[in-house]
């Protein structure tokens, strides 16, 4: 695998490496080179100061033997009985000239007792004579009194040493003369020196006066070196300035000193007589020239050696650098590798180093990866059928619930014993719990799936507050509580947002209140909330409440409130029921849709939920036009639309059925995908309402195929209104995750409605596509927002809305029937007592009568009677001079539809309630013709119990009435009872003994 | 300014340094140059100063000289009492004294030491220690009393037997547990009760001696103390000015001058306990004639010849001691230089044209003659001046020494150091008759006078030291008028120090006593 690209200003480490090693070495190295030379040099220039004191310590030694030679000398003399012989006769001149060989260089002077000279002898040059010893001075004095020895003098010519001797009458011993020995410290003298010490000489003095070491150097002092410049003088030396040891004996500093332009090391020392006086100034100098030489060479070989070893630095350092990084490389290579995904990839290092042991912990990681990566796979795969398996499970468990729900409110139409309706509406209670525990699930899944999605459609809050206000009403009723929805004025009621979503937020706390709470009012309040988000001026924000008097929550219990699957404490749960998912689904989406929400409460005192929306007025310049608000009272009509029901589901057929034929639709079935292809092909559709899981040919398949046909396809169809294959397709599925309704869009179809199927929803929907396809667009079918108001459909003069009539009390139809009975016990005869007031001329009571039945007949979705009764109450009211002809007439109308309503409500109530079943054979799943004879009930009853549907009653009935034997009449009575509550083992039982019985052929094959 | 310097040495000599204020500072190394290594360290076999320079202070003798050398003072024996009739000496010894090898100091060990050398049927005996007749002259008896006393008994009262017992050479007590174990090496294994005890030995280098913590007395304040041979005079001296020594001996005249005027060193100065002569052989003709002796020192012209070969470090001398030593007869006149006169007493001796004799000179320079042939050939054109015709005659010295011993020269010229600052250790060994027997005279001139035998005799059997003084004093005129010597010169014993050194006391036997000494 290749290595990543490198990035610019990218280094590798290799370079890195190789550069420190590189330079930690040349650095290391430098420092040892050049503190090796500075050694070095430090040593020259200390052999070099070391070599100018041995010179001037050998000079020294010199000088003293040189002293010691003159006391020689003068020694030899003095004891030469020539020269005690000569000292008389004046010979002694010539005595001395012919030994001058002897003192070479010294100057050999002899006094005679009396201290005149008496010979001299010495070698001419430079000032000897400056040399000379005075004769009348200390020295001769001194050795006439029989003194000897030899010490430093200054003499007008310069230091000196001078070696005196008496010269003694041995026979008496008594002094005749001296010999003085002078050995002058001239040039000649110190070149002499310089031969033996190799070195220069320098001698510095003071001509005048000899002085203590210890009182400092004066002025006045002469120098004589061997170092001479091109005219022989000699050079000047700053000895002043030198710092001296006043013993002189190891004292001596050599130092730098620039002599004549040259450099020498110099060292002095002070010549100090027997007397510690200073007669000058002995130093030595050695040029440093020769080690300057030495210098250059050192420092070259040093410089070249350096280099040298720099190179290999280098090398070594890139060699070394390699192997380090080697491994690495591989190593990085690996990883990279791996974060591809190669988990195979193995680095094989052997070593046994951190390296090595890094490479083994990468290849177990990358196994130990390997593994993760498969189990999160299969982890991932088991959630993923675990989403599904939800998923599933919901359309499995709604399809059955929709059932449960449906046949309730069939059964409870069905004008059952007290005892059974009580035991519906239990049963229907709690299957309506359950659905809304199964919706709180499919939410909170959907949540947690990130597909919860929140639309944003035109709405009018009004309806939302009225929708909840209906939907709780009774209930609150019921506990003696009132509901209060009070929306603050200056709020625009057409708003965008999600109507639904507000809607259930709005329900799960209102509920929440209503069922926490004993007392009191449950108060909705909407208020506008000036706009923290800035970024769009068109959004408000509303602050919705709900507050209530019940029992309250603790203050540190509110957080708890929105987590998901908490309740306050189980005993809630016990108490109260629930899956503790609502106020957490409620919290998601508040969040969703830009909101908050939180909860004020006191304990025992009442809580408040409040939670905010984000939400845009519906204004004028926007392109959107709020949907209208579904009539309340306005029964939809889709009056010859001709619409194919696809469904599989019996149940699910009979509720869509029920729910469309009462629009006057004509409905044709088709049991699945299959059916439903051929039934287009074969037919013209105005809509067709398509499930998606179905046996044989699924929803998304027929729909392929239906998009899929020809125009005109056979021939026959060719001219209608619509191209078959446009037919507006409206996906009804229980999959309630929006994910489905992308699919089903995504698969040609025009909309989507999720079951359970809500009655306004479906008329909508299928007007929507229908109407507008009708308004001549037969082509424009994918236009996908409608921007014509759909016009309200005319007013159909039905006695009684039950939907509406349902809605207002919460869909409660045993309550709306009781309503009915009692409306029609207590207002029958309503008309008679009009009359009545009519005829007494008590036109306020008939007009109060009016009013009475009109809210009542409001309330019940009465509109016709509520419209006559108002009409007449007009009339009452506004014709007090009893014109009798428009108020007779009115009140015929409000006789006859007071009577129509009286005596069609229960065959109404019946149709919408419970008579639906009737219309069950005719809309059989195979739609074939009604079953004729006993054998075809049977059939049909087998199917039915077989697929535990509940319309198998009807049929026991119907096959009831076609048998005489009282043993069948009895089992059949023993199957409706089985069938009552709901034991098909034992149904399937007692039909088979009375199918066997009735011994029709085949149908035991049909039971297999 | 002739005598300056011998008066200033002798003002300094009678000055001690005074101690300075700070009190002695502990601890140091001492490092002495001296001109000749020992020969031994058994104080019994050695007969030299520089090896009883170093003995001096690794070993002590029962008794010893105080500082100033005035007079004696215990040492080992804490006090000691002589019979009436001189010949029974008790002495106590001090109680709790180590020798440095660790054993037990105490009567035993006094007799032991003496016993080996005095005793030819001690297991340790040897017939050539060199001191041991002088020092133990008289012993008949030595023995322990008790653990710590010791009764010594003599032949015959004999008042130098304390003097001698003070002395470095023969006198001082030794381990005998040392010497057992090294029996001969003992010499180089010394082991004492001195105030330092013996480290190392390097021959012809050093001598390297430690502080004896056990010391009885007070210990010395050095740690260390080194004796460093350095022959040559100037680097020796050199040495000193480099600060590579503390102080060294064996100075001449000229050294003297340097260290003199130097601003670092000083110069200390211990009594001239020596003498340099001309002995004639009073045995031999002509000196067996006293005019003949007179006559000679009548030739000599002593003081130029002091002057010119001494330069100013030494006096002329004009009795057998040094003047340093009691009993000496200062009014004795020194014959003059008078060459007539000496041609008269020859001429009256029966030698009016002199006569031919030979004068042997020493090969070496003595510390009591620096220039032994340069002065004998001033003494033979002296004495030539007078007609006496001296041949120099030289042999090595040791042959000198025992020829000289055997009485086989006419003059010699010799000289003697004393060892125990008794003028009995000067007249009695030098010029009594008891020391002329040959081969082992130390009375070189063979010199025998019953007078002066009987002063002598007197003196020493005398315990009174103005009774002695005075007898001595006698003694002197007797050999001034006998003249067996021509005396020639008393030479100053000088250390040069450098100045940071103090409490270093060159004692009057020419040792020197380095225990009370300190650096600065």
């Amino acid at each position: 695998m290749k290595p990543s690209k490198p990035l610019p200003g990218r280094k590798s480490i290799m370079v890195k490496l190789a550069v420190i090693f590189t330079v930690l070495i040349v650095i290391s190295t430098s420092l040892i080179a050049g503190l090796n030379l500075w050694i070095i040099f430090s040593r020259f220039e200390t052999d070099l100061k070391n070599t100018c004191l041995r010179s001037l310590k050998n000079a020294q030694g010199l000088i003293l033997e040189h002293a010691g030679q003159a006391e020689n000398i003068a020694e030899l003399l003095a004891g030469s009985g020539e020269v005690r012989q000569n000292m008389d006769d004046g010979a002694l001149q010539e005595f001395l000239d012919s030994r001058k060989d002897i003192w070479f260089s010294a100057i050999v002077e002899i006094y005679d007792i009396r201290m005149n000279l008496a010979a001299r002898s010495f070698a001419p040059g430079n000032k000897t004579e400056s040399f000379f010893t005075p004769p009348n001075g200390q020295l001769v004095r001194a050795a006439l009194d029989l003194s000897r020895g030899s010490d430093f003098y200054i003499t007008p010519g310069g230091p000196a040493i001078k070696a005196a001797e008496p010269i003694v009458e041995m026979s008496t011993l008594e002094p005749v003369g001296a010999v003085i020995v002078t050995l002058p410290f001239n040039i000649r003298f110190l070149r002499i020196l310089k031969e033996w010490v190799q070195a220069d000489i320098i001698l510095a003095d003071n001509r005048n006066a000899m002085f203590n070491a210890k009182t400092g150097l004066n002025e006045g002092w002469n120098t004589i070196s061997t170092i001479q410049d091109e005219t022989g003088a000699p050079s000047a030396h700053n000895i002043k300035k030198r710092s001296f040891d006043p013993s002189g004996a190891s004292g001596a500093v050599p130092e730098k000193e620039i002599i004549g332009g040259t450099q020498f090391i110099t060292a002095y020392t002070p010549l100090s007589n027997k007397r510690d006086q200073v007669v000058g100034f002995l130093g030595a100098a050695v040029n440093t020239r020769v080690i300057e030489q030495a210098r250059k060479e050192s420092l070259i070989i040093v410089l070249i050696a350096l280099l040298a070893v720099c190179v290999i630095a280098g090398v070594t350092a890139a060699l070394t650098a390699g192997s380090f990084t080697r491994p690495i490389r591989e190593l990085a290579s690996a990883i990279h590798a791996m974060a591809r995904g190669d988990l195979d990839r193995k680095v094989h290092l052997k070593q046994q180093d951190e390296i090595g042991d890094l490479a083994r912990d990468l290849n177990h990681m990358g196994s130990r990866l390997k593994l993760y990566i498969q189990r999160s796979v299969e982890a991932r795969a088991a959630s993923r059928a675990k989403s599904e398996f939800l998923a599933n499970m919901s359309h499995e468990i709604r399809t059955p619930l929709n059932a449960v729900l449906g046949l309730t409110e069939l059964l409870l139409k069905s004008g059952p014993s007290p005892k059974q309706e009580n035991y519906l509406k239990k049963i229907h209670g709690s299957a309506f719990v359950l659905s809304g525990i199964i919706n709180d699930i499919l939410d909170f899944s959907g949540i947690e799936a990130g597909k919860m999605e929140i639309e944003e459609s035109g709405f009018q809050l009004s309806a939302v507050l009225d929708n909840i206000q209906d939907m709780f009403e009774a209930g609150a009723a019921e506990k003696g509580m009132k509901l209060i929805a009070a929306p603050d004025g200056d709020i625009p009621d057409n708003l965008v947002g999600d109507p639904s979503r507000i809607q259930q937020v709005l329900m799960n706390l209102v509920s929440n209140a209503l069922k926490f709470s004993n007392k009191g009012d449950v108060r909705i309040q909407v208020e506008k909330r000036p706009t923290v988000d800035s970024d769009s001026k068109n959004r408000i924000t509303l602050l919705f409440s709900v507050h209530d008097n019940g029992v309250g929550i603790e203050p540190e219990k509110t957080n708890l409130l929105f987590q998901p699957f908490s309740q306050l404490d189980n005993s809630i749960t016990r108490r109260y029921g629930g899956t503790g998912l609502g106020l957490h689904i409620c919290k998601r989406l508040v969040e969703l849709m830009g909101g908050s929400i939180w909860v004020e409460s006191t304990p025992e005192a009442g809580s408040s939920f409040f939670f905010t929306v984000a939400v845009k007025p519906a204004g004028t310049g926007s392109a959107w036009e709020p949907k209208e608000r579904p009539p309340d009272r306005i029964e939809q009509t889709l009056d010859g639309v001709k619409i194919l029901l696809v469904e599989d589901n019996p149940i699910n057929r009979l509720v869509a059925l029920e729910l469309l034929e009462k629009t006057g639709a004509i409905i044709e079935i088709a049991e699945n995908g299959k059916e439903a292809v051929e039934a287009v092909r074969k037919n013209n559709f105005d809509a067709v309402l398509m499930d998606i899981q179905m046996p044989e040919m699924d929803g998304y398949t027929a729909v392929g195929i239906i998009r899929e046909l020809t125009p005109g396809g056979d021939g026959l169809n060719f001219g209608r209104r619509f191209n078959r294959r446009n037919v507006p397709i409206i996906a009804m599925t229980a999959h309630g995750l929006s994910e489905d309704r992308e699919k089903c869009l995504k698969a040609g179809m025009n909309d989507y409605i999720s079951k359970p199927v809500d009655p306004h929803k479906l008329y909508q929907t299928i007007r929507k596509w229908v109407f507008r396809s009708k308004t001549g667009r037969p082509d424009s079918a994918d236009n996908g927002v409608a921007t014509h108001a759909p016009e309200k459909p005319p007013e159909k003069n039905v006695p009684l809305h039950v939907e509406s009539a349902l809605k207002r009390i919460n869909g409660n139809k045993t309550l709306l029937k009781k309503l009915l009975h009692t409306f029609s016990s207590n207002y029958h005869d309503f008309p008679r007592r009009i009359k009545n007031a009519l005829e007494q001329n008590d036109t306020a009571r008939a007009a109060a009568l009016c009013h009475e039945i009109k809210g009542v007949a409001a309330n019940l979705s009465a509109v016709p009677l509520q419209n006559a009764a108002e009409s007449l109450e007009k009339l009452l009211k506004s014709n007090p001079e009893h014109d009798d002809t428009p108020i007779r007439k009115q009140m015929k109308t409000f006789e006859i539809e007071l009577e129509t309503l009286l005596e069609t409500t229960p065959k109404l109530l019946e149709q919408k309630l419970s008579d639906k079943t009737k219309s069950n054979p005719e809309t059989a799943p195979e739609n074939t013709a009604p079953p004729s004879d006993i054998a075809d009930y049977l059939n049909q009853l087998e199917k039915y119990i077989a697929a535990h549907s509940p319309q198998a009653e009807t049929y026991v009935e119907k096959i009831k009435a076609r048998l005489t034997d009282p043993k069948l009449l009895e089992k059949c009575r023993q199957l409706e009872s089985d069938l009552e509550v709901f034991n098909f083992r034992d149904a399937r039982k007692h039909f088979r003994e009375i199918a066997d019985s009735v011994g029709s052929d085949g149908l035991g094959g049909a039971l297999e | 300014m002739r005598y300056s310097i011998v008066i200033f040495l002798i003002f300094v000599v009678a000055a001690s340094p005074p101690p300075a204020s700070a009190g002695p500072k502990q601890g140091g190394t001492l490092i002495w140059g001296r001109a000749h290594d020992s020969s031994s360290l058994d104080p019994a076999l050695i007969h030299d100063g520089e090896s009883s320079k170093v003995t001096a202070n690794i070993f002590e003798g029962l008794v010893r000289y105080c500082d100033d050398g005035a007079k004696i003072e215990p040492a080992l024996a804490s006090r000691w009492t002589v019979s009436d009739d001189g010949k029974i000496w008790n002495f106590s010894l001090r109680k709790n004294v180590f020798f440095h090898d660790g054993s037990e100091f105490n009567a035993e060990a006094v007799v032991f030491s003496i016993r080996r050398q005095i005793d030819p049927g001690h297991p340790y005996y040897r017939d050539d220690f060199p001191y041991s007749d002088s020092t133990f002259k008289y012993v008949r008896d030595v023995e322990a009393v008790d653990t710590h006393t010791v009764k010594i008994t003599l032949e015959t009262a004999y008042a130098p037997f304390q003097a001698n017992l003070a002395m470095s050479l023969a006198a001082p007590v030794i381990s005998p547990a040392a010497l057992k174990k090294w029996k001969a090496d003992f010499a180089t294994h010394p082991s004492g009760t001195g105030p330092f005890r013996f480290k190392q030995w390097i021959p012809g280098d050093r001598i390297i001696l430690e502080k004896n913590d056990r010391y009885w007395g007070t210990p010395p304040h050095l740690d260390r103390l080194i004796f460093k041979t350095i022959p040559n005079i100037k680097s020796r001296l050199s040495a000193l000015r480099s600060r590579a020594l503390h102080g060294m001996d064996g100075l001449d005249a000229e050294s003297a001058k340097i260290i003199e005027s130097s601003a670092e060193l000083k110069m200390e100065t211990r009594p001239g306990m020596n003498v340099a002569y001309l002995a004639m052989n009073t045995q031999k003709s002509p000196f067996h004639l006293q005019s003949v002796r007179q006559a000679v020192n009548h030739a000599i012209n002593k003081q130029n010849l002091v002057k010119w070969m001494y330069q100013d470090m030494a006096i002329p001398a004009k009795n057998p001691i040094p003047p340093v030593i009691w009993g000496y007869n200062d009014t004795i006149e020194d014959y003059d230089y008078n060459p007539d006169k000496a041609r008269k007493l020859l001429a009256s001796a029966g030698f009016p044209d002199g006569f031919d004799t030979t004068l042997w000179a020493m090969p070496v320079a003595r510390p009591y003659m620096p220039q032994p042939q340069k002065m004998a050939a001033a003494l033979r054109s002296n004495l030539r001046a007078v007609g006496v015709n001296a041949e120099i005659v030289t042999h090595d010295w040791k042959t000198y020494l025992n020829k000289t011993s055997n009485g086989e020269h006419d003059m010699c010229l010799l000289g003697w150091v004393g060892s125990n600052g008794d003028p009995d250790n000067f007249l009695y060994t030098l010029l009594d008759g008891d020391n002329a027997k040959k081969p082992k005279a130390t009375n070189v001139s063979f010199f025998s006078n019953n007078a002066l035998h009987d002063l002598l005799i007197r003196a020493q059997q005398s315990i009174d030291p103005q009774t002695r003084a005075k007898l001595y004093r006698n003694a002197q005129k007797v050999i001034h008028e006998q003249a067996p010597w021509a005396p020639l010169a008393h030479s100053v014993g000088i250390i040069g120090l450098r100045k940071t050194v103090h409490g270093v006391f060159p004692d009057p036997m020419e040792d020197i006593r380095f225990s009370k000494a300190w650096i600065d």
